[in-house]
């Protein structure tokens, strides 16, 4: 097993140096901006401001979801296209084994990017003066186990299709139907609260605007439901992550089980 | 490990796709011997060799390696075989240092010492990436990596197919130097029959899934001739002493499968020594018998 997460970790090298790359040019851009602005050369405030919150939220936020995104590569793809797949069944590991390696090399490579996403995220509220917000940590938590359920879905089908085309058709499919999904599910809440209160979103005179006391209510009863969930059944997330987890697993596990019929 | 007296023991080994059937095959390996796996593309060579490495799952059939069941004892066995494939199955990323890092953690048995002193051998960088390798480089890594973790069995597919002679010259004098071990065994398919002819000690030749011919090979060769005559000669041979006949306009040359008998029976006919080449090829036209 162990030799199969080397394997991993020198093939992740090419994933490694990139986002290493990425997250040094935007540290060099980071000070740059804060060097530039101590020095008053960002005359504009609003400019500044905007400046600073776009290279915060990239820095804070979106390069973590980078960095756990890297989990989500196409190694089992890679596997079938050189053939190691076939190499793999001459090796005297089990299936569950093979697939073990990789699902413990990305949970590895998860807790990585994790403290590098949390580290990053210390380092930008240092650089640009804020303080620390564990609603981001979260956050960060969230995208990070986001990217390794992707991969463990996206696994299981690789060990199931060895196509990367059926593969890609497969998560775009279930990446559609998830957005149009949670949208709808959105538009449907906010129109149930609105009418509530006394508002149509769909009546004839919708092309009325929604009045900004009746959104910020919603903004804010949204969000305390949200934390109500999150508070409470917190665990059903967990059991759901686990669940998928465990699922994939066995349905990779079963797909190599199959050896190539 | 239990004593055993064969590498690899298949019996009644059975595999249907669609449009191919390997059919109830059945042949040994004996232990410390090197066997030829002969026949043309597509005659389900690779299917049994896949099914013996458990790459694909036979629909019945009996398999031992080593004196060890090959399901049952999977894991077990595959500590002490080694597969070398026609390709290289490494990604193209890696390089020789990595791949040794990686099977010293798959392999107990792996020896740093050995694979580095067959890359040295070989001459093959440490560090060059595998997508840089030749095709003789890429076949050497495979070999030297096989070989380093003191596998008693090697099995191969095609290993020395589109190599040069000079490489496949080096890599059977490997073979030679593996086999000096009683204890290690060969299986090595090919379409180069001349070198098989070199090193094999006993000849299997499959064809259209059914195995035609399993024996020692200098036995077959022994047996089996080419028979040179005239067209009017040709037509007084009986159908039943010949495999298959190359009948062109200058007269007709016959594979007999029992050289000797053919001998007494048609005294004066001229009969050469048959290759394992022209073995295959007249099995191959044995259903048609007669072909130009």
């Amino acid at each position: 097993m162990k030799g199969l997460m080397y394997k991993e970790l020198f093939l992740s090298k090419k994933y490694r140096v990139i986002t290493l790359s990425v997250y040094l040019i935007m540290l060099v851009m980071c000070i740059l901006v804060k060097i530039s602005s101590v020095c008053g050369n960002i005359a504009n405030m609003e400019g500044k401001n905007m400046l600073l919150n776009t290279i915060f939220i990239v820095m804070g936020l979106a390069l973590p979801a980078v960095l756990c995104g890297t989990c989500f590569t196409s190694q089992i793809l890679n596997d079938e296209k050189c053939r190691f797949r076939q190499y793999s069944h001459t090796l005297p590991l089990t299936e569950k084994q093979i697939v073990g390696s990789l699902y413990i090399f990305n949970l590895i490579m998860f807790g990585i990017y994790l403290l590098a996403g949390w580290l990053n995220y210390f380092l930008a509220c240092a650089v640009f003066d804020r303080n620390v917000d564990l609603k981001y940590l979260l956050y960060i938590f969230i995208i990070g186990i986001m990217s390794f359920t992707a991969f463990c879905f996206n696994s299981s089908n690789s060990y199931r299709f060895r196509s990367a085309k059926i593969c890609t058709a497969i998560i775009v499919s279930v990446c559609i139907i998830a957005y149009l999904g949670i949208g709808f599910g959105f538009i449907c809440l906010m129109n149930h609260y609105f009418k509530k209160r006394g508002y149509d979103m769909f009546s004839d005179d919708s092309d009325k605007e929604v009045p900004d006391a009746l959104m910020v209510d919603f903004g804010e009863d949204f969000s305390k439901c949200l934390r109500w969930t999150g508070t409470h059944f917190w665990w059903l997330i967990v059991l759901a992550v686990a669940a998928l987890v465990f699922f994939s697993f066995r349905r990779s596990v079963r797909a190599l089980e199959r050896r190539g019929n | 490990m239990a004593a055993y007296e064969n590498a690899i023991e298949i019996k009644d080994l059975t595999k249907h796709f669609d449009g191919f059937t390997l059919d109830n095959i059945s042949f040994t390996v004996p232990k410390g011997s090197i066997m030829g796996f002969i026949g043309q593309n597509g005659a389900g060579k690779s299917t049994t060799i896949n099914s013996l490495l458990g790459i694909i799952k036979p629909d019945s059939g009996e398999m031992k390696m080593l004196g060890m069941d090959a399901v049952k004892d999977e894991v077990t066995i595959k500590r002490d075989i080694s597969a070398v494939f026609d390709e290289l199955p490494f990604h193209e990323q890696l390089n020789a240092r990595m791949l040794s890092k990686m099977l010293s953690h798959i392999y107990s048995t792996w020896n740093n010492e050995t694979f580095f002193g067959y890359l040295k051998r070989f001459s093959l960088p440490e560090k060059k990436k595998f997508a840089k390798f030749s095709k003789g480089m890429k076949m050497k890594l495979q070999i030297a990596a096989a070989l380093s973790h003191s596998a008693k069995l090697l099995i191969m597919d095609e290993a020395t197919t589109g190599l040069d002679p000079v490489v496949r010259s080096e890599i059977l004098d490997i073979f030679m130097e593996y086999l000096q071990d009683e204890n290690n065994s060969i299986l090595m398919s090919s379409h180069i029959t001349s070198d098989l002819e070199k090193i094999a000690d006993s000849v299997t030749f499959i064809d259209k899934g059914k195995i035609l011919i399993s024996g020692y090979k200098d036995d077959i060769l022994d047996s089996h001739g080419i028979m040179k005559c005239t067209k009017e000669d040709y037509a007084a041979v009986s159908r039943d002493d010949f495999i298959s006949a190359r009948v062109t306009e200058f007269g007709a040359e016959l594979l007999v499968s029992d050289k000797n008998a053919c001998n007494k029976k048609y005294s004066g006919a001229v009969i050469d020594n048959a290759t394992l080449d022209d073995i295959m090829v007249y099995y191959v036209n044995r259903e048609k018998k007669e072909w130009k």
